[in-house]
């Protein structure tokens, strides 16, 4: 049952605050910057697989 | 349009820059959706925007198509000859393979989007990096419609695509609107 629960724990605990930015100090505290990150706009996040380049020099 | 970037090309100096280009010339790189808009499209805009019949000052101003495909190449030929047939004189734009191209300085990039301090800092606070400023689409498009181009139907139609806060939505709807005055005015483009 450990076997199942520690990486399970691990997963739980340790994954969320990296995604929240926390960062450990290597002492018993741990700092968390929480601060929200503006968020990517949704038009890049859709980039179109069939994409082509053009290229002018006009003057 | 999904990227758009300025920089130089066409030369043989390596690693030019804007106070030592060398034998390069002031150039634009798009990325498109061909299933949106179609090179000849493109093309039609390129020739509208620029008065290619007379020499340039030097080669930093040259006319230039770089073909990257020999379908472009074909276009580029095509619509160079309907346009000298329209205008009844001899076009000077050179029509070349691409090979490389070096992006200009930073303070070149998104020139019209650094006219909108607001705006840009609400973009430059997503990509603090200037490199994924220019990789946005978000960034390409309100760079577009601050300078003058873009309809409201289609800026409207997008608006809650690009990232912007209800505050730099209304700035952005005022320039494109008409409330306030876009940094430059050329003729429309597709959307």
């Amino acid at each position: 049952m450990a076997r199942v629960l520690i990486p399970l724990l691990l997963v739980g605990l340790v994954l969320p605050s990296l995604l929240i930015g926390c960062s450990g100090t290597g002492n018993t505290e741990t700092e968390c910057d929480v601060t929200t990150k503006a968020a990517i706009p949704i038009i890049d996040t859709n980039v179109p697989p069939t994409m082509e380049t053009a290229t002018f020099a006009l003057g | 349009m999904i990227h758009t970037r300025v920089g130089y090309a066409g030369g043989s100096t390596e690693n030019p820059t804007y106070y030592s280009l060398g034998d390069h010339s002031e150039t634009i790189q798009i990325d498109y959706d061909p299933t949106q808009i179609s090179y000849r499209q493109i093309l039609d805009v390129f020739w509208a925007s620029h008065n290619p019949i007379y020499e340039p000052w030097s080669r930093q101003y040259m006319s230039i198509v770089f073909y990257h495909s020999e379908e472009q190449k074909r276009l580029a030929i095509e619509t160079k000859e309907s346009e000298e047939a329209r205008l009844g004189k001899h076009i000077l734009t050179e029509i070349v393979p691409f090979s490389e191209f070096y992006l200009a300085e930073d303070y070149h990039q998104k020139y019209y989007l650094r006219q909108e301090p607001a705006l840009m800092a609400e973009f430059s606070a997503i990509y603090p990096a200037t490199e994924d400023l220019i990789a946005s689409t978000a960034v390409a498009r309100v760079n577009g419609y601050v300078g003058g181009y873009g309809k409201l139907a289609t800026l409207e139609k997008e608006l809650g695509l690009l990232g912007l806060s209800e505050a730099g939505i209304k700035i952005l709807l005022k320039i494109v609107a008409g409330g306030l005055e876009p940094v430059c005015t050329l003729p429309d483009t597709p959307s």
